[in-house]
């Protein structure tokens, strides 16, 4: 009877998850802060062990069907710079589809990894975790300098003057440094001092998420002219084993780090595998033929034709899923170096009011995630197919303005009311940063980073005196 | 045939050019409907040249001639009503600079609500509040650097941790520092999960305000009542008697009689804390001998009042440095209502604090399924059939039912040679006799109290 349950409930985290994701620019944590308010009224009608079996199959449909809206309604996330980059040049000619599965295979195949990948939690990562523990402070500002100084000026030779050069070159560089320090700044106050009412504080850093990633995409989108054109539906995907192959070592190592480190996300994790999966066997996958005679048509360097394109959305969706998934799963590793698990992320930090795993659990979420990833993927391959039959006639822009109306609203009920909203609205301002001035969104996060650093080597008090918050 | 670039990159040498087979295509599929920019017709002369949006009539976005129309036809672009891109830049990085002064000013004017400790639920989860109230234990972990205050207001308890700053605190609140049965004012983020229950960090020490410093009163133990439940104060006694039990559970307890000549209080400290006691004050509370000044807190257990240990490491012989005692004290006889022990000292005349009082008069017969909470401590004469009877390391689990409920009760083995017709004890014999009403985990049970009027039939 309790196998029943927890598949039913699969089936229902997974199908809730489905739909709920094809909504552009809104986060599987949003709808799980939702459905955790929900439970906490019904919770007597529930069973207990239904919990985590619910919420594991719904991050595990967002792995998959946020795909779609990346792809298609140009809703980018944290992750999608991560993740997405090449599917909206593939979107432009006519390969959105291809994009959508070749990154479906690849969280498919993170599933996978994630799932043999058990020994190596138990017997070795639980090691790892105790040796690392009180070194996270150092590392992680590791990481936090080598994703910064990884943004190399671009433009160099664009200007007429050495100082229209220079400023074009480094006009980007310097947006990612303020964008960095702003979100650092507003980290430090909403750590230190949070401003959301009691009541509400366990989605406190909701606003300062939604305001950073998912405003300014919809901004971007409405003030956008691109319109995407007629998508091709073929057979087979454009892609080999070896693209499969070269996606899935980069993917691993970027998803391990994010989803054991905490407040490393996919974007920045990608910075890292990503720089494996680069210029990597220029090879000609396809080219776009001229449309009228006599005239040639080029787009974009060469190596975007190439297979670099391919080994990043499959390496992409390998570390999409091991962050969001393998966060949460690692909370149901419990030995006796790890009694409260190796796990991370929001979903983690959410569910720890109602939830806590118990020994054996882990076998359970494993199945889960298996079961959810095997009906994700047939659902991706529907909704994509579906999406593309109506994506000409869908006007993104009118379907975004009850979409950010909608947003508003959950932070105003979910966030803390108006100052919810004052929050996401100083949020969406140094989020358009990055956006407009075209560098990395991984410079928003910042906003954990860099308090986590300074709490876990124990400054965060001296961070508190400095700016008078304590 | 012109070739044109739109990023004036031409692709690398030895490779074949777009438009030349390079191999089987996997998408034989026509061009879109729609392109973007860098595309023009060279053969087509009479195709005004157009570059970027300073021509008057084109497009923005693809250079396309559309004369006064508000949209471009070739890729829908918006001619006229556009929002500068320019614009959005300004207002985000003043907005930004603006919005975090504001956000800062915000946080720097806000005061943390106060809540109470019982009306703590899991929305609150990371909620920056204040609670007040009266510090119940303190335990400062030197090893880890970690503080933890347990506090009270009066809702329900919360236990507040300092992680690995207990330097920092004793740096900055110096003499400051809160202590057991000290009013203070906390400011931390709540901790709500399922597994602990709800507790608080503390990560800022200038957040943590001692409002009422707490003077210990001395008392003697007679003039202690059930009014005095919660109070801390300075005693001094000795040490009349001390001994170890085994619970059910396999712990060990440490039952402790203290007296003076006013009286006697029991005190039970559990194993796991007698471990962290430093060895001074182990020997001292563990051998009779002489009298010794510490300070307890009365509590209350199965309504007697009893003595909780608090701040072990000043447990002190009276008027004089620690020293070893004598000799160890012998574990007392099982309490008999008929004998007393030699040097029992005189019983407070308000409150039951002597280590074995008679056995409580009877109330009369009672049934099984009427006995409740509210009678615990009463003596009622039961009659019952056994149901089960399960062998302990320490005594003999019975369970009986008279038809009406079932209530368990232990047998110890000291008692159990008092019983009479134990040895008979199964399923099915009828077992009779005064039994006193206890309570146990929160459940209710029977307890021997007089074993010799207990039959087995």
């Amino acid at each position: 009877m309790e196998g029943l349950t927890v598949v039913s409930y699969s089936l229902l985290g997974t199908l809730v998850g489905a739909v709920l994701c094809l909504i552009p620019s809104l986060h599987i944590y949003n709808f799980a802060g939702i459905a955790i308010v929900i439970w906490l009224r019904v919770r007597t009608s529930i069973p207990y062990f239904a919990i985590g079996p619910f919420f594991m199959s719904m991050v595990v449909a967002f792995s998959f069907i946020n795909t779609i809206p990346m792809t298609f309604f140009g809703a980018a996330d944290e992750s999608a710079g991560a993740s997405m980059l090449p599917s909206n040049d593939m979107l432009m000619r006519g390969r959105g589809r291809d994009a959508a599965l070749l990154s479906g295979v690849g969280t498919f195949l993170g599933a996978l990894i994630l799932i043999v990948l058990t020994p190596f939690y138990y017997h070795v990562w639980t090691y790892v975790n105790v040796i690392l523990d009180r070194h996270l402070h150092w590392v992680l500002g590791l990481v936090v300098v080598f994703y910064v100084m990884s943004e190399w000026p671009k433009g160099a030779g664009r200007g007429k003057t050495p100082w229209a050069k220079f400023r074009e070159a480094w006009r980007n560089v310097f947006a990612g440094l303020v964008t960095f320090v702003l979100a650092t700044i507003v980290g430090l106050i909403v750590t230190t001092k949070p401003l959301a009412p009691p009541e509400l504080s366990f989605q406190n850093i909701m606003p300062v998420f939604v305001g950073f990633f998912a405003i300014p995409s919809i901004i971007q989108t409405l003030i956008s002219e691109n319109k995407a054109p007629l998508q091709y539906k073929t057979g087979y995907l454009n892609a080999d084993w070896a693209d499969v192959g070269y996606g899935a070592l980069p993917g691993t190592i970027g998803g391990l780090m994010c989803a054991y480190m905490p407040a490393v996300t996919v974007g920045v994790s990608a910075i890292f595998s990503g720089h494996m999966s680069n210029h990597r066997n220029l090879h000609q996958a396809s080219f776009e033929k001229p449309r009228e005679s006599g005239t040639v048509v080029d787009f974009h360097t060469p190596e975007m034709y190439y297979r670099q394109e391919r080994v990043f959305l499959i390496g992409g969706g390998v570390n999409k899923i091991l962050y969001y998934v393998g966060a949460f799963l690692l909370v149901f590793v419990l030995t006796a170096m790890t009694p409260a698990g190796m796990g991370r992320g929001g979903l983690n930090i959410m569910l720890k009011p109602v939830f806590s795993p118990e020994q054996g659990d882990y076998f359970v979420m494993a199945a889960t995630v298996l079961f959810s990833a095997a009906l994700s993927m047939l659902l991706l391959i529907a909704f994509t197919d579906l999406v593309i039959r109506f994506l000409p006639k869908i006007n993104i822009r009118a379907m975004y303005v009850p979409i950010l109306a909608l947003i508003i609203g959950i932070v105003f009920v979910m966030g803390g009311g108006w100052i919810g909203l004052l929050v996401c609205a100083v949020t969406t301002c140094v989020g358009c940063i990055p956006v407009f001035y075209n560098c990395r969104r991984s410079h928003c996060m910042a906003v954990l980073l860099v308090p986590i650093i300074l709490n876990f080597a124990g400054y965060g008090d001296a961070v508190a005196r400095l700016l008078r918050l304590n | 045939m012109e070739r044109r670039y739109a990023n004036a990159c031409p692709p690398p040498e030895g490779l074949p050019a777009p438009g030349e087979a390079a191999g089987p295509c996997r998408l034989d599929v026509p061009a879109p409907p729609c392109s973007t920019f860098g595309v023009q017709k060279e053969s087509d002369p009479t195709t005004p040249a157009i570059s970027g949006d300073d021509a008057r009539g084109a497009c923005p976005a693809c250079g396309y001639f559309v004369g006064a129309g508000p949209t471009c036809v070739r890729c829908g672009a918006r001619i006229a009503r556009r929002i500068s891109v320019r614009l959005i830049r300004v207002i985000s990085v003043v907005g930004s600079i603006v919005g975090v002064v504001a956000l800062w000013f915000a946080a720097y004017s806000k005061q943390p609500h106060e809540v109470r400790v019982g009306s703590v639920d899991e929305m609150m989860n990371g909620a920056l509040v204040k609670i007040s109230g009266k510090v119940t234990a303190a335990d400062e972990n030197r090893d880890k650097n970690t503080l933890r205050l347990k506090v009270d207001d009066g809702t329900g308890e919360i236990t507040a941790s300092a992680f690995n700053k207990l330097s920092q605190f004793k740096k900055v609140l110096g003499d400051r520092m809160p202590g057991v049965g000290d009013e203070i004012e906390l400011v931390g983020t709540l901790n709500v999960t399922q597994k602990f229950g709800v507790s608080m960090f503390l990560s800022v020490p200038d957040r943590v305000k001692v409002l009422n410093k707490y003077t210990v009163k001395s008392v003697r133990i007679g003039d202690l009542t059930k009014e005095n439940v919660g109070d801390m104060v300075a005693l001094r006694a000795r040490v009349a008697s001390y001994d170890q039990r085994s619970t059910r559970s396999g712990m060990v307890l440490h039952a402790i009689v203290l007296a003076d000549a006013t009286g006697t209080i029991d005190m039970t400290l559990f194993d796991a804390d007698v471990s962290k006691l430093p060895d001074e004050t182990r020997k001292l509370l563990t051998e009779q001998g002489p009298d010794l000044d510490l300070t307890i807190k009365i509590g209350e257990y199965r309504g007697r009042i009893q003595a909780e240990l608090v701040n072990p490491s000043a447990v002190i012989v009276a008027g004089g440095p620690a020293t070893v005692a004598s000799a160890p004290v012998s574990k007392p006889a099982p309490p008999e209502p008929a004998a007393a022990p030699v040097s029992q000292p005189p019983q407070a005349s308000s409150a039951p604090a002597s280590k074995s009082p008679p056995p409580a008069v009877s109330k009369g017969p009672k049934k099984i399924g009427e006995i409740e909470s509210a009678n615990v401590g009463n003596v009622y004469d039961i009659a019952a059939d056994v149901v089960s009877v399960s062998e302990r390391e320490k005594g003999t689990l019975v369970t009986v039912s008279d038809g009406t409920g079932e209530i368990k009760m232990m047998i110890w083995k000291d008692q159990s040679a008092k019983i009479s017709g134990f040895d008979q004890l199964k399923m099915g014999v009828k077992i009779s006799g005064p039994f006193k009403i206890d309570e146990f985990h929160g459940h209710v049970q029977l307890k021997v109290d007089a074993p010799e009027r207990i039959s087995i039939k």
